[in-house]
């Protein structure tokens, strides 16, 4: 991804939803797109799919590269066929992301009949098998049911079923366990991480949660108000972030493996879109603004690692 | 936006920024001086045409529009503006009380089936069913031949038989609200039953209440301009009694004797309509800082 | 210290509707929603009730702020039965002294209404000072909980999650309660809202000298907020304990399960992620015979599908519901 820039032009005014983005995801990597509400994660996420609104959404500037061609400039057509085949997308709530008209083996089956010329008995024998691999028991039995018969935990697995039906180079996960109780969470997140593996398929996880990064993904971006601020390996994020706001993140988060008297917590709000602060985005709430901050954007400083950190601090000196 | 206590807040301010929302839509503006206007004339009707309405003038019936009589003379010679105006003495009067009687009881009824649930609901809504299978026509004949035909009983049958509506809205309003989490807090807190009704859960329908009534007004015009028109009702100076006359006498082409008035209760009831959407605009403290708002719906979309 | 809050063998069923097999076979369709729970609150402390979804924590809190009427057991405040037959000045001061923050910031709060007038609504419910006073106390308690001045006037709206959530507990405290439910109170939040406002809600607990009970399903929420902890499973109680204990030496299966599944935010401790637990949690309406965890319990035994456990003391002051749970102790202990 290369310089995105999303607007939403509005009545009201116009929403800098993404701003100058940046960012390379290798084949095979988990990655991690981390940020809050209006962070612009998901718009990223419908950009690279082709699936923003526009109007209102305009894709301002910027190009995204997947093997070499630029998604943004590819056809509607071309597109349609990029999706589902190469690229796939699992969304956070199953409930309706699935047609509860249909049988849940014949949704999996269209994406294949879709995409690959095969018969639809054909089809629905493979979805039996990806409901297994994807862990649903009975799947034989299972496959001629309707959604709302399934669990939530059960239709993400569905869900995931659909997407990986076409054996995808990569996939986004948009906040995939949000809606999820937390042993759920743990057991879809574990069979993402087998998925990865065993197809070395590229995913790129689109969440809030500091913890499913930590566990899952090996390379981070961490996004504020549209821009990304600290790209780098997710030990590196972890352990020595260089970036202000992704340092009070961390801070603020509470543990479950241990006792803290004291978080720290990022004073302030998150900004309005329309109006965002000037500067850096981040510079009202940071410990470290000085008046540099206020006034100019800082660019994202190179790191050693490959990665960056958008933050005047991680000035190189 | 200086910062005054809202109960200090002087009226005239108070208004402006009502006015500012309600006058968002332009039809609402019309249809406010339409019925302002309309009012008018009805209230000064006396002092604008003096005399007699109801005298005839045989030397000028049927006469189409023209610059003496602008609206054109009806059968009897009587000028049609002046007929008009003092109609609308009698349609706006039903329409305010029908209208007012309907809102009024279908919302406490509404509201008690909404708030206490259960065995009230069941009852509240028993009553509403039994009222609403009533038909206005045969309804209206008894009361007739009771009582005589009056304008009272017009009103009263009218109310009868609409209230049922407004309190299924205003009930379903009501059980949607009960359910929200600041009705439960202020449970917690120890309200009063009376409080929760008519502090928390009156003024978060408003919207739907005044919406209904203000539609509902149309529909009473009519109703009441057909009971005219079927002469059921003494009323010799009202719309639909013209237009009752009018039929008579279409066939000689006087166009201006059914259109006139047909106009009228579609105009009115077009105001009606247009004022709720005024209403609404204004009454609504969301749309009062839509930009915030929607900032917040774009917030949500990109989470 | 004394126990301000005392639930006793509290249950509460909701009946559903029976298909016409159902009333043939006779089977009753209750769904047990909380089923025979007992704890207590002392003066001055914060219990942590920590489920899933459907394990019965919200609607205690809802029996327990008299909402609902229990079925059967008692709801203790300092003494008084909360759902028994009390005299009015009784009653009033009980609605004074319990208050609550509920999850959705902007849901609990009247769009109707501006901010200043819902801070001063509990005082205008109870007819506490004059209008003036109320005013004034209504922006000292908005300045309590960090808002400002200006933001009196303002509706919900076009305030923050964070905001909204703020001037409900600014609502909450306008009567200087002495306990306050706090029912998911931040998992609605932003995450860098989330611990502004538990370390606002800390804060006052101390200026306020306030107890509460927090209901979450976050469990690092719960770790932070609390002193002490129950878990609770399909309506029933499955441990309580100290906080310290029960993230050090978890007992009972369930909360090993829901603490090895939250992913920890340091990648250095790479989880081996096990699928720990079998199957998913029952239907509510056909629960499991014995003990409610049997069937996703990886350590589960013959007794353990036929008897009950009960709620018993496996170490000081640790409460367990597990026939296994004295080994499993032992274990926790040699760990």
């Amino acid at each position: 991804m290369q310089d995105l820039s999303v607007r939403f032009y509005l009545a009201s005014g116009v929403v800098n939803a993404v701003e100058n983005l940046s960012f390379n995801v290798r084949k095979g990597v988990g990655f991690g797109i981390v940020g809050e509400s209006g962070s612009g994660k998901t718009v990223t996420a419908l950009t690279i799919m082709g699936l923003l609104a526009r109007p209102p959404g305009r894709i301002d500037s910027g190009k995204i590269l997947y093997n070499g061609t630029n998604l943004l400039t590819t056809s509607q057509e071309d597109m349609r066929r990029l999706r589902g085949k190469s690229i796939a997308m699992v969304y956070q709530d199953p409930m309706t992301s699935l047609n509860p008209v249909l049988r849940v083996c014949f949704q999996i089956a269209e994406a294949l009949m879709v995409h690959e010329k095969i018969s639809q008995h054909e089809a629905e024998a493979r979805a039996v098998e990806l409901m297994s691999a994807v862990g649903i028991p009975d799947a034989e039995k299972r496959a001629k049911e309707y959604p709302h018969q399934f669990s939530g935990g059960m239709r993400q697995r569905i869900m995931i079923a659909m997407a990986l039906a076409t054996k995808p180079d990569l996939l986004i996960a948009d906040e995939p366990t949000t809606a999820l109780d937390v042993i759920t969470q743990s057991q879809i997140l574990a069979l993402l991480e087998d998925l990865q593996r065993k197809h070395d398929m590229t995913v790129i996880l689109v969440t809030h949660d500091l913890g499913i990064v930590a566990q899952l993904c090996d390379e981070a971006l961490v996004m504020y108000a549209g821009h990304g601020m600290e790209l780098n390996t997710v030990k590196d994020i972890f352990s020595h972030s260089k970036h202000p706001y992704t340092r009070g993140l961390l801070e603020s988060t509470t543990r479950v493996d241990k006792e803290i008297s004291r978080l720290s917590s990022i004073p302030g709000n998150i900004p309005d879109m329309i109006d965002p602060p000037t500067g850096c985005r981040f510079h009202p709430r940071c410990p470290l603004a000085d008046n540099r901050c206020a006034r100019q954007e800082p660019p994202a400083f190179l790191q050693v690692s490959g990665g960056y950190s958008k933050c005047w601090r991680s000035e190189p000196t | 936006m200086t910062d005054t206590s809202s109960a200090s807040r002087p009226y005239p301010a108070r208004a402006a920024t009502f006015w500012r929302s309600y006058s968002r839509s332009r039809g609402a503006v019309f249809a406010f001086f339409f019925l302002v206007a309309l009012i008018s004339a009805a209230v000064l009707a006396d002092y604008l045409f003096p005399g007699d309405v109801e005298a005839p003038d045989m030397s000028r019936i049927m006469l189409p529009p023209s610059f003496s009589a602008v609206l054109g003379t009806d059968h009897l010679g009587r000028d049609q503006l002046t007929m008009l105006v003092f109609g609308a003495r009698t349609s706006l009067i039903v329409a305010f009380s029908a209208g007012g009687l309907l809102a009024v009881v279908g919302t406490i009824a509404g509201l008690l089936a909404g708030y206490f649930g259960g065995k009230v609901d069941g009852l509240m809504m028993r009553i509403a069913d039994v009222f609403l299978t009533i038909p206005i026509l045969p309804l209206i004949l008894v009361i007739v031949s009771l009582t005589g035909p009056s304008l009272l009983n017009v009103m009263f049958a009218i109310g009868l038989t609409s209230w049922p509506v407004m309190a299924r809205v205003v009930r379903s309003d009501s059980l949607a609200l009960m359910k929200r989490e600041f009705i439960e807090i202020e449970r917690v807190m120890g309200a009063s039953s009376r409080r929760i009704v008519f502090k928390h859960l009156l003024p978060n329908q408003l919207n739907s209440v005044l919406v209904y009534t203000s539609l509902s007004i149309p529909v009473v015009i009519l109703t009441e301009a057909s009971l005219e028109f079927l002469g059921l009702t003494p009323l010799s100076v009202s719309w639909g009694f013209m237009l009752n006359v009018a039929m008579n006498y279409w066939i000689r082409g006087t166009w201006w004797m059914s259109f006139f008035p047909g106009l009228a209760i579609f105009a009115t009831a077009l105001a009606f309509y247009f004022v709720s959407e005024g209403l609404k605009e204004a009454l609504n403290p969301k749309l009062k800082r839509r930009r915030e708002s929607l900032v917040a719906q774009i917030a949500e979309r990109k989470k | 210290m004394e126990v301000l809050l005392k639930v006793e063998k509290l249950s509460k069923h909701f009946k559903v509707r029976r298909t016409l097999s159902d009333m043939r076979q006779n089977t009753p369709k209750t769904i047990k929603a909380v089923d025979n729970v007992s704890f207590e609150v002392h003066r001055g402390e914060t219990l942590g009730l920590v489920g899933e979804s459907g394990c019965g924590k919200t609607t205690t809190t809802k029996v327990i702020l008299g909402l609902m009427k229990p079925d059967s057991g008692r709801v203790l405040f300092e003494g008084d039965d909360v759902h028994g037959k009390l005299p009015k000045p009784k009653y009033s001061q009980i609605h004074r002294d319990i208050q609550a923050v509920f999850q959705d910031p902007a849901g609990s709060l009247d769009p109707r209404m501006t901010i200043g007038q819902i801070t001063r609504e509990p005082l205008e419910i109870h007819r506490i000072g004059t209008p003036a006073s109320r005013e004034e106390t209504a922006k000292k308690i908005l300045d309590a909980v960090g808002l400002t001045v200006e933001q009196y006037e303002r509706y919900p709206h076009e305030l923050s999650g964070g905001q909204q959530q703020r001037v409900a507990i600014a609502r909450a405290l306008a009567l200087h309660p002495k306990i306050v439910i706090l029912d998911e109170p931040v998992s609605a939040l932003d995450m860098s809202v989330r611990t502004q406002i538990l370390n606002l809600l800390k804060d006052l607990q101390s200026e306020f000298g306030l107890t509460y009970v927090s209901v979450a399903h976050d469990l690092g929420v719960i770790r932070y907020m609390c002193n002490h902890v129950a878990v609770m499973y399909l309506g029933q109680i499955v441990e309580n304990c100290a906080t310290s204990e029960l993230y050090e030496n978890p007992i009972h299966p369930y909360t090993r399960a829901l603490l090895e599944a939250v992913p920890v935010p340091d990648p250095s401790v790479r989880r081996v992620a096990r699928d720990y637990l079998r199957g998913s949690m029952p239907s509510p309406i056909s629960l499991p015979t014995g003990c409610r965890f049997h069937t996703r319990c990886p350590h589960a035994i013959d007794i353990c599908r036929i008897v009950e456990p009960q709620l018993l003391e496996v170490t000081k002051g640790h409460l367990a519901s597990c026939h296994l749970a004295d080994t499993f102790a032992q274990k926790a202990m040699a760990s």
